[in-house]
């Protein structure tokens, strides 16, 4: 396996992906509608019981009642029904990407392994590198080295930032911890999926220089081109939160060199 | 009576408690609708949408640098937030109490 092949399967793999979400989150929409549907029945229902008692005084029985709280049962147990079932499809969305995504790191290591692949600090390059070459699909070690640089300018750490912020929100928080906000949601993930989200979703998503997986306290790298944004603790000898401004080694540098390009010129 | 009374005083309270639970879950579906649809954008647009293609535009357009078609997604595209009903009646406006949307 090389790595042009590799990204050709890849992109061949996920080509399927667009159709599949496209569909289940159609599902997903065809489900909730008949939650609302029949959240509108019942509804509907209830308020015909309650419009009786008005009428009628809370003392006279409502010959319909019965028939009508059993209408509403089933109405309910259909939307949970429903709901399942949305659960159901969400999981398997999350499980098809999940799927690609460890193909993908796996065949990384692989590639890595036989030294076809610069190391995981390159993860994001290398993959940039390879669209480049995709077009021609023909990639030679030389052609991806010299898209490396270009391609990895600045895309992808907007795009990366935007993604993980809502996992490592604050500068002395574990990267796990989510806002209230979405906190409640976090929670009920975790019930769902215990198998796999937490492993895919937050702990897939490798920090630091040393490219792994978040553990610990992790800082925020205040640099605005920093390359890896995370650092664990440990990786940049910190014990507490910093006070201020924090950059990472390599921004410290860079930064480093630009002051002293500006008092050049 | 008096024990009848007890039982109406309950259920009055359950009843209560779940009108209140009711709103707060309320808010904070409406809260999940914001944070997806936010999410949401923040993917469609998001840099490397355009480079690497998303999951609703496909990856086709991987490298290939097309701005300005890959960057615009319509409505249509929000395929995450027009899976719930209740965003898209938002949307429609006949539901009550919209602040769910953009």
């Amino acid at each position: 396996m090389d790595p042009s092949s590799a990204l050709e399967q890849t992109t061949h793999d996920v080509s399927n992906l667009q159709a599949e979400f496209r569909y289940i989150l159609d599902e997903i929409k065809n489900a909730d509608l008949r939650v609302y549907e029949q959240r509108k029945k019942y509804v509907q229902r209830d308020a015909q019981v309650q419009k009786f008692v008005k009428q009628h005084g809370s003392g006279t029985e409502n010959p319909r009642e019965g028939e009508l709280s059993q209408k509403i049962e089933r109405e309910l147990q259909d939307c949970v029904e429903s709901q399942r079932g949305k659960c159901v499809l969400a999981n398997t969305a999350l499980f098809l990407v999940s799927k690609h995504l460890s193909k993908l790191e796996k065949t990384i290591r692989v590639l890595e392994g036989d030294n076809l692949l610069a190391p995981a600090e390159e993860d994001k390059e290398t993959e940039s590198g390879g669209d480049n070459s995709r077009e021609s699909s023909v990639m030679s070690g030389e052609r991806r080295r010299k898209a490396t640089p270009t391609a990895a300018v600045v895309a992808p750490k907007r795009k990366r930032r935007a993604d993980s912020t809502p996992v490592p929100r604050q500068k002395d928080s574990t990267p796990g911890g989510g806002s209230d906000a979405n906190f409640d949601l976090q929670d009920y993930n975790d019930d769902l999926f215990s198998g796999y989200n937490q492993a895919e979703e937050d702990d897939k998503q490798l920090y630091c220089f040393c490219q792994s997986v978040s553990y610990g306290e992790m800082v925020a790298c205040d640099g605005p081109n920093c390359k890896y944004e995370w650092f664990h603790y440990t990786c940049v000898n910190l014990k507490e939160p910093p006070k201020g401004a924090w950059y990472c080694p390599d921004c410290r540098q860079e930064l480093a060199n630009t002051r002293l390009k500006k008092r050049k010129a | 009576m008096d024990e009848a009374h007890q039982h109406y005083q309950k259920l009055k309270q359950e009843l209560q408690e779940a009108l209140v639970d009711r709103e707060t879950l309320e808010k904070q579906w409406d809260q999940i609708q914001q944070e997806i649809f936010d999410k949401e954008s923040a993917y469609l647009t998001g840099n490397s949408s355009s480079q690497y293609g998303t999951i609703v535009k496909g990856f086709d357009a991987f490298g290939k640098h097309i701005h300005d078609s890959a960057h615009a997604f319509s409505d249509k595209d929000r395929i995450f937030s027009l899976s719930s009903a209740r965003f898209v009646k938002q949307q429609e406006g006949d539901d009550k109490g919209g602040d769910g949307q953009a």
